[in-house]
């Protein structure tokens, strides 16, 4: 292996950096058996490790209560098998979501999952983090399509669950625990997907409206109604923004359905005084810059604050009309996927405390959750990045003290500081 | 009947909990749970008990619990792999009396629903609103949602729509310590660990679901469903992989060969050929635009494929005529042989022909009809060996075949199971598939939810020391 260097430049270390804490040692495994003995290693010294992919969504979760080894997994770039007649793939947790795209992409197929930034988004870091964009509320999660998984224990023992057929009963599905786990149960070696065909047509319509209060009527509409876009995102100013409220509608099928699904999201559009402002093949760039913007919005979205509010769907357009009066004199802009009940904020704050108490009231109010996916160094310490706690926490603590009882995955990273 | 003795205290106690009518204990109400749909093996239980509410769930495990006596949750009892066997457990506690559909959510299209509610009751209740619950195995006018969850079912519509998982968002759970937790919730957005998650399939070992919050779906717009006639079992599955090739996915595409075709035809009547090698049953859904050229597509495909023939549903009646053709067609087989055992494997979908070239040998060579009968899109096979109970070399026949044909699936890169579970049935087999570290891990999560194996204990982990023999003495088996 590579083993641990440590005390590597203080700079190299920096950019492993996580929730502002740099560990004191970097470690890129070749293969699972080398990764699994830096996690052996690891455990054995009481030490503690953050593994990380390409480190793009490393800012979801508390910062690590300890961190000595940044483990990478960036070398675990291999993909292990792909028939495309089965509609499955198998790959290392290193390979970038985008590379796996591209392959997917030779065949018609897709993995139907389109978290911000997919060329810095490694296989691992989506499972770990249980990652989605606007296609969430049409295609699912990835949950929906984690068919099988290897893993690594904090005891550095190597474990699978499932396997590589689409159904699979065999053994506890293990794909669901360490889907969104944030590398706290075991660290993912590989990962093997049911994928989809990509669809035949797919386009996309962007539409604008002057003011955002009907914009989010037809958010409502969206959300509970019968029409199935791939996706529909709507973009809408909080208080002091000056762009008008935007919808971007991806639709896909075949060429006939496409046509009549166009043709009914178009009359809602206009009967809730929007209009449309741009059309084109979804597969086209101007159409990909206006999705990857949405995609993006998360991450790429300006503000001190950022934060994602789950919410029931009925309830969402009320969810932004909420936070439109809450935030009015601030700085920032929402983006609302009212069918899958998911709204992104990025806020422009002067205040991030008084802020991030602002968001929970509203998520309060609506029976939301929220998740603060940003914030300031300074509230790190005190920060409760997921609210309100399940009530099966206990039961969750249980989990990790069983898989992990000396704390030596990502330490204190997840939800209440588990 | 079971080894382990059973207080005579807890039997008042349990009555005072889910009173008289709730607790069984005479011989010939108990005969009836001495299986599931798996018969091989059986063992009668020493007490069933039918709590009415989560609550007398909850103290009926507590009462257990205080006792020593572990418990085995049970649905309907249609599971296909002996999960329910009441065996080491001697205490049955059945939901089935627990049918109250508590919460429907049209506009969320969410569903509250206890453990004993029918699988089909979901859907019929919301129809009129045009919603349905996907996911519907073979079994779904009997079977429930609580069974549902344990295994984490199937049926023809999870090619497209997935399966039970995929459509659960959250369950109510008793632990076997007598906590009632709520897991998962309304919220798609996952929340922590997804337990709720782990909990779908886990075969009642982690405790008893009592609820669960479900996702309902749309009807879809129209429905295409399409019968193709092919000379050779071969030529169908062919078939199978070209349409899956070609970038479309039905919401059902469903396989049965001539031995099957010959029995469901004798049953029901719906006018198969009963001279053609194998029939596939293709569904498909979505928007009404299109839908028409997508049948044409598919139509296309089977004849070069070497379809003798391709023939629409001509209406609702027809179709469902069709589909009841497929999903009573195990109810059909009993017309073939006194008995019959189901196995249930997984191959990648592209492994077909070879999967069944392979059963066709292990049939000859053991001297048993086997009928096929399975979800080809999803390459879930389900092999129906034929056999008469009374024939003790037949059933050790039967038992050898259905391990190599488990054997022959893990060769080829699948699974010892698709929809039916481990049960008591493969504990042996799942060594095929997960090697002592993997098992190891499984067992440390099993531990979080029941850290005193209360829950169903002596199912899908290999016990060491015994149980390594199918018939071993202390289970019995229906010879």
């Amino acid at each position: 292996v590579s083993a641990a260097h440590p005390a590597a430049d203080p700079a190299a270390l920096a950019a492993y950096a996580v929730g502002g804490v740099a560990p004191a040692a970097i470690a890129t495994p070749a293969d699972a058996a080398a990764l699994a003995a830096c996690v052996a290693e690891t455990a054995a010294r009481g030490a503690a490790l953050v593994a990380l992919g390409r480190g793009a969504h490393r800012e979801i979760g508390h910062p690590p209560a300890r961190y000595d080894l940044a483990l990478s997994t960036a070398r675990l770039a291999r993909v292990l098998e792909y028939t495309p007649a089965d509609m499955t793939v198998s790959v290392e947790s290193g390979v970038p979501l985008a590379e796996l795209q591209a392959l997917l992409a030779c065949e018609r197929q897709w993995l139907p999952l389109d978290p911000p930034c997919p060329e810095a988004t490694t296989v691992g870091g989506l499972v770990a983090a249980d990652l989605g964009g606007p296609l969430t509320a049409s295609q699912g999660r990835v949950r929906d399509f984690l068919i099988g998984v290897a893993v690594v224990t904090a005891d550095g023992r190597c474990g699978r669950g499932g396997g590589k057929v689409v159904k699979n009963v065999a053994g506890y599905d293990l794909m669901k625990l360490f889907t969104g786990s944030l590398g706290t149960l075991a660290v993912v070696t590989a990962a093997t997907f049911k994928v989809r065909p990509r669809p035949e047509t797919t386009r996309a319509l962007a539409c604008e409206w002057r003011a955002g209060a009907r914009a989010l009527a037809l958010a409502s509409r969206l959300a509970t109604g019968a029409l199935a876009p791939l996706a529909a995102t709507l973009e809408v100013p909080l208080g002091g923004a000056p762009r008008p409220a935007s919808l971007l509608c991806l639709l896909g099928g075949v060429a006939e359905a496409v046509a009549a699904e166009r043709a009914r999201v178009l009359a809602l559009v206009e009967e809730e005084g929007g209009a449309l402002a741009f059309e084109g093949d979804g597969e086209d760039p101007p159409a990909r810059t206006l999705l990857a913007a949405a995609r993006d919005f998360p991450r790429a979205a300006p503000g001190a604050v950022a934060a994602r509010l789950a919410v029931l769907p009925a309830r969402a357009a009320a969810l932004a009309a909420d936070l439109g009066a809450t935030f009015d004199r601030t700085r920032g802009r929402a983006r609302l996927d009212p069918r899958a009940g998911l709204a992104h904020v990025a806020i422009e704050t002067s205040d991030p405390a008084r802020s991030i108490e602002a968001l929970r009231a509203v998520a309060a109010t609506h029976g939301a959750r929220l998740v603060v996916e940003r914030w300031p160094a300074e509230l790190a310490a005190t920060i409760a990045v997921w609210s309100p706690l399940p009530s099966a926490f206990p039961l969750m603590r249980r989990m990790k003290a069983a898989l992990d009882p000396r704390g030596t995955l990502a330490p204190g990273r997840f939800v209440g500081r588990i | 009947v079971s080894t382990l003795p059973f207080p005579p205290a807890l039997r008042r106690e349990l009555a005072a909990i889910v009173g008289d009518d709730g607790v069984l204990q005479s011989r010939t109400d108990l005969t009836v749970y001495e299986c599931d749909g798996y018969t091989l093996e059986r063992c009668l239980p020493e007490v069933v008990v039918l709590p009415r509410s989560t609550d007398e769930v909850a103290r009926v495990v507590r009462a257990a619990g205080a006792s020593g006596v572990p418990f085995v949750p049970r649905g309907a009892g249609t599971g296909l792999s002996g999960g329910c066997l009441p065996h080491p457990a001697p205490l049955l506690v059945c939901t089935s009396r627990m049918r109250a559909i508590r919460a429907l959510d049209l506009e969320n299209r969410r569903a509250v629903v206890e453990a004993g509610v029918v699988n089909a009751a979901v859907s019929r209740a919301v129809r009129a609103s045009g919603l349905q619950y996907v996911p519907d195995p073979s079994s779904q006018n009997a079977c429930t949602i609580g069974g549902n969850v344990a295994e984490n079912s199937g049926g023809p519509h999870t090619l497209k729509y997935g399966v039970t998982t995929n459509h659960v968002l959250g369950v109510e759970l008793v632990l076997p310590d007598g906590e009632v937790v709520e897991l998962g919730g309304a919220l798609e957005d996952t929340l922590g660990y997804d337990l709720t998650g782990v909990v779908c399939g886990s075969e009642g070992t982690f405790g008893i679901v009592t609820a669960a919050m479900l996702k309902l779906e749309p009807l879809p717009e129209a429905v295409t469903t399409m019968l193709a006639v092919f000379e050779t079992v071969a030529a169908a599955t062919a078939t199978v992989s070209q349409v899956i090739a070609a970038g479309i996915v039905p919401a059902a595409l469903e396989m049965m060969d001539r031995t099957i075709v010959e029995a469901v035809e004798a049953a029901y009547r719906f006018g198969f050929p009963t001279d053609a090698g194998a029939i596939l049953i293709i569904e498909i859904d979505g928007a009404a635009a299109g839908l028409a050229a997508l049948a044409e597509r598919i139509t296309a495909i089977c004849r070069d494929a070497g379809a003798r023939s391709v023939r629409i549903a001509a209406d609702e009646r027809e179709r469902a005529a069709l589909w009841k053709s497929r999903k009573r067609a195990f109810g059909a087989v009993g017309r073939l042989a006194p008995n019959y055992c189901t196995q249930d494997g997984v191959v990648p979908r592209t492994r077909l022909p070879e999967i069944l070239a392979r059963i066709e040998a292990i049939g000859a060579r053991h001297r048993l009809r086997i009928g096929n009968v399975f979800h080809a899109g999803d390459g879930n096979i389900h092999p129906i060996i034929l056999y008469d109970e009374r024939d003790g070399d037949q059933v050790a026949r039967v038992l050898e075949a259905g391990r190599e044909i488990l054997r022959a699936c893990v060769e080829l890169g699948g699974s010892v199971t698709g929809e039916h579970g481990i049960g008591v049935e493969k504990m042996r087999e799942l060594g095929l598939v997960f090697d002592d570290d993997d098992l190891a891990l499984m067992r440390r999560v099993r531990d979080v939810f029941d850290p005193a194996g209360r829950a169903n204990p002596g199912k899908i982990f290999p016990t060491p020391g015994s149980c390594v023999e199918q018939r071993a003495p202390r289970r019995q088996a229906a010879l």
